[in-house]
């Protein structure tokens, strides 16, 4: 085996044994915390307490049982693929693959482009300095200073703002496209959920990328690069950027967490029905399996991120390798 | 912050215009009424809802949730309907004649039903029906999940008449709200057995009986689709297609702003109302609703033991301000609710508050003197020197709530009580608080209607297994533990239970009002929860939809709802 692949397989060990513990927690936190009780007493009338604890004992959510025991059962079931019932009888994995494809495409589309965008902002504000680089910095610092539900609500505001004055919807300011609308639409409807989730991690990287490109500009090696006559632009591209993707790289790993709670508040704003959205519905509703799967979820997508991260970097930086 | 100023801004300019509102409405629906021949035949209602159930039996346990009904009565069978006096009769869809006759202890009804009316399957509707719903309902004991509702318990049975098509309906006990059962009637296909009950109409509907027809579910992007129903027998549809989607309210109001949903019900929250109102070709349409809200008192809190520190409680809170502060928000005013059962708007409404319905601080105080809660330095009246304090739990993050309480507290401090505000995880209120007693005062919402004892038995009743105690505080701990179930407030006496069982058994309407009414005065003279306000019902809908709003009392009829033709 290459050390290479050593390597990589060390890492999915490691994140796999991550993934297990993280979930475990999440799960024992929610059966402490949470009490689906609280939906039947709403209802009027309220069904008598004994058959509540009945019906949610059937589901596994009583909360009067003890967790570990109610943790043994639900961690039987994650083994084979079973993350159990929500209280009032969805199948959980079902409705986890049901959300899951919104959630992949909005996060994907979100990481791509703030991670993008950041990197190239950063790096053009690194390159640039003077009053660019203090326009960038400030407009990262406001981003970064507001928490990402109120980016996404001033977003929807001033889309909401755009479509009057336009007197039609230009761009769809929350909800899903119907079933077999145009690609067009189905593009229109991803816009702002995407800029919600990319402006806050574009400022993120923005920074980051900025401080490592100012130190590469000023580095022997791009300046040796454009003593033998490279042009300036051409040095940073081929040499300055390659070196500092690494890091970044690795950085962006640990983002994926940030991105995912930012998803579940811009799937609330936008009316959108991914895991996030799931995750709030299910604390709400108290129901410990739906917030533990959503929570799995998470998990799986931090833990895959990182891996991806260690596979860019074994591709990039040459010293993993060796 | 926002809905603060919202709200400021609305109390100066909606004075007058609140009273006009109120007092033309009061008794009736605001739904944009218009006869089926003004409506243009088509179109596609898209409706909003808030929350996507899972189990769409209206009867099953996890099924008791608005949306629920929303959607199934424009697919369901109901057997009964309000007339225009209030009074319930049958609804000639799906029966054409109701007959009650009182029977030794009991009574016997006979329901004549609507030969013509089958299930989407093509199965008609017959007594079968009847009784598979009657014994589903009956109890939980054989595994059926049941809700719990009044009055099936009192059935003895169901049985074939002349025909397949007379039901015969024997009852062991008289039970004057027997229009309040069957609704909606489940196909014997699905409550024959618990497992169908259970998984019938998980996700999914399979057979329906209406002016709709189940069209389908988009489970990924939430909506519930009805088309009008090709084989029904009545008057058909004027919509072609109802699509329910599911938003957050916030989301729900800004696609009503951007053309999305067509309609949806709107909370009783300013910021929500300002916004929907400001929606172009858009209108909130308000009624007396069907529900009220009430601060319950908790009968076995030291503190509360004493129906006259209770009393003095209700002589301290001002409850005409808080109906004003709660309603102003969204342009309406009310009186405060003097009536735990009937509602206004409803036939025999009387207000039974008697001398605890005004604010009278000086009467309070005296009633304080008289429990021995003295007065001191300190502001706060003491006994044996332990200070008069009480804890008020409020959903927490819910600022309407919120400034309630924040109300009470003023208000209750000027006759020397300490009220400390607890804000406390939504959905932990009920379970972890309110349900085992460890409270002071907790506000929420009791749905009321035309079945007034069917609706709340529950929540005033003796504890399971014995009616003993009226909110004595000495029941602490030991075997003999009374379960007080939904009766959250934990006072009961005999009598009010014998009221309320003599309402459900009167022989008729008056004789049935009377009773509630002397259970209510009942419930007024013991101290237990009281009742602030009637909450007004909010619809935002597009100006030129009619048939739909708010109803009030009265069901919509689906069949009706439809656009205004053109010019």
């Amino acid at each position: 085996m290459s050390p290479a692949a050593g390597y990589l397989l060390r890492r999915l060990l490691g994140g796999v044994c991550l993934l297990a513990a993280a979930s475990s927690c999440a799960y024992l936190l929610c059966a402490a915390v949470l009490d689906p009780r609280g939906n039947y007493q709403a209802m009027s009338p309220p069904p008598p307490p004994e058959a509540v604890s009945r019906m949610l004992a059937e589901n596994n959510l009583d909360p009067e049982a003890p967790p570990a025991e109610r943790y043994l059962v639900w961690a039987s079931g994650v083994l084979t693929g079973d993350l159990g019932r929500t209280w009032d009888g969805r199948d959980v994995s079902e409705e986890l693959l049901l959300r899951a494809g919104a959630s992949l495409r909005l996060l994907a589309a979100g990481a791509v482009v703030g991670a993008v965008g950041g990197v190239a902002a950063g790096a053009w504000a690194g390159s640039r300095g003077g009053r660019w680089d203090t326009a960038a910095a400030a407009g990262a610092a406001l981003l970064l200073a507001v928490p990402p539900v109120v980016v996404a609500l001033v977003l929807q505001t001033l889309a909401i703002a755009l479509n009057r004055s336009a007197g039609g919807v230009l761009l769809p300011a929350v909800g899903e496209p119907d079933a077999g609308a145009p690609p067009g639409d189905v593009l229109a409807h991803m816009i702002l959920p995407t800029l919600a989730l990319a402006l806050p991690l574009a400022a993120v990287f923005s920074r980051y990328q900025r401080a490592l490109m100012a130190d590469e500009v000023r580095s022997d090696y791009v300046r040796t690069a454009r003593a033998k006559g490279l042009r300036r632009g051409r040095a940073l591209r081929a040499h300055a950027l390659r070196s500092c993707l690494a890091p970044t790289a690795a950085y962006f790993a640990y983002t994926t967490a940030a991105l995912f709670t930012g998803a579940v508040f811009a799937e609330k704003v936008f009316g959108r029905y991914g895991v996030g959205e799931m995750l709030i519905d299910a604390i709400e509703a108290g129901d410990t399996n739906a917030a533990a799967a959503v929570c799995v979820f998470g998990a799986l997508c931090v833990t895959v991120a990182g891996f991806a991260a260690d596979a860019v970097r074994v591709a990039l930086d040459p010293r993993v390798r060796a | 912050m926002l809905s603060a100023v919202l709200l400021a801004a609305s109390a100066c300019t909606g004075g007058t215009q609140n009273e006009q509102r109120t007092a033309a409405s009061a008794e009736a629906a605001d739904i944009n009424a218009a006869d089926r021949d003004e409506l243009a035949d088509g179109g596609t209602l898209e409706w909003g809802i808030n929350e996507f159930p899972a189990q769409w039996n209206p009867h099953h346990a996890d099924g008791n949730l608005a949306t629920v009904h929303t959607v199934m009565d424009a697919l369901l069978p109901t057997p009964f309907e309000p007339g225009p006096d209030g009074d319930a009769r049958p609804d000639p869809d799906y029966v054409l004649g109701a007959d009650l006759r009182r029977d030794g202890g009991g009574q016997v009804l006979t329901l004549e039903l609507n030969p013509e009316a089958h299930w989407s399957d093509g199965t008609p509707i017959t007594w079968k029906d009847y009784r598979a719903t009657a014994e589903a309902l009956a109890g939980g004991a054989d595994g059926y999940k049941v809700r719990g509702e009044v009055g099936y318990d009192r059935i003895a049975s169901v049985e074939r008449g002349a025909d397949r098509f007379e039901a015969v309906v024997s009852f062991d006990e008289p039970f004057s709200e027997y229009p309040s059962l069957f609704d909606p009637l489940l196909p014997a296909r699905y409550a024959g057995d618990p497992d169908s009950f259970d998984t019938g109409y998980l996700e999914d509907v399979p057979l329906t009986a209406g002016p709709f027809a189940f069209a389908g579910m988009d489970r990924k992007r939430r909506t519930v689709t009805l088309e009008r129903s090709a084989d029904w027998w009545g008057d058909p549809a004027k919509l072609d297609e109802i699509v329910f989607r599911t938003m957050d309210g916030e989301a729900l109001t800004t696609s009503f702003l951007e053309g999305g949903v067509d309609a949806f019900e709107l909370p009783v929250d300013a910021a929500a109302f300002e916004r929907a109102s400001s929606a172009d070709g858009g209108e909130v349409r308000t009624a007396l609703g069907p529900d009220y809200r009430h601060i319950t008192l908790n009968g076995e809190s030291p503190a509360l033991s004493d129906v006259r520190v209770r009393h003095a409680l209700f002589l301290g809170i001002d409850r005409e301000a808080l109906t004003d502060a709660a309603l102003e928000g969204v342009d309406w005013s009310a009186e405060p609710l003097g009536n735990h059962f009937l509602l206004e708007g409803l036939p025999g409404y009387t207000d039974n508050s008697g001398e605890w319905g005004e604010r009278d601080t000086d009467r309070a105080a005296e009633l304080l003197d008289e429990a021995g809660w003295k007065a001191g330095d300190g502001g706060t009246r003491t006994k044996d020197g332990e200070p008069l304090a009480l804890r008020y739990l409020v959903p927490r993050g819910h600022a309407p709530a919120q400034s309630e309480a924040e109300m009470v507290q003023a208000m209750l401090e000027e006759i020397g009580v300490a009220v400390e505000i607890e804000p406390v995880g939504g959905d932990e209120l009920f379970s972890r608080y309110v349900l085992p007693g460890d409270y002071d005062l907790v506000s929420f919402v009791n749905t009321g209607g035309d079945f007034p004892v069917s609706a709340s038995l529950p929540q005033w009743a003796s504890p399971a297994g014995g009616a003993e105690g009226s909110g004595g505080g000495e029941g602490s701990g030991g075997a003999g533990e009374p379960d007080w179930r939904s009766n959250v407030g934990r006072i009961s006496s005999p009598e009010i239970d014998a009221a309320m069982e003599e309402a459900l058994a009167a022989p008729d309407a008056e004789a049935a009002t009377a009773a509630v009414n002397e259970a209510d005065r009942l419930l007024w003279e013991a101290g237990h929860t009281l009742p602030l306000y009637q909450r007004p019902q909010l619809m935002a809908a597009r100006t030129d939809l009619a048939n739909i709003g708010a109803p009030g009392f009265r069901p919509l009829d689906y069949a009706d709802i439809g656009y205004l033709k053109k010019g």
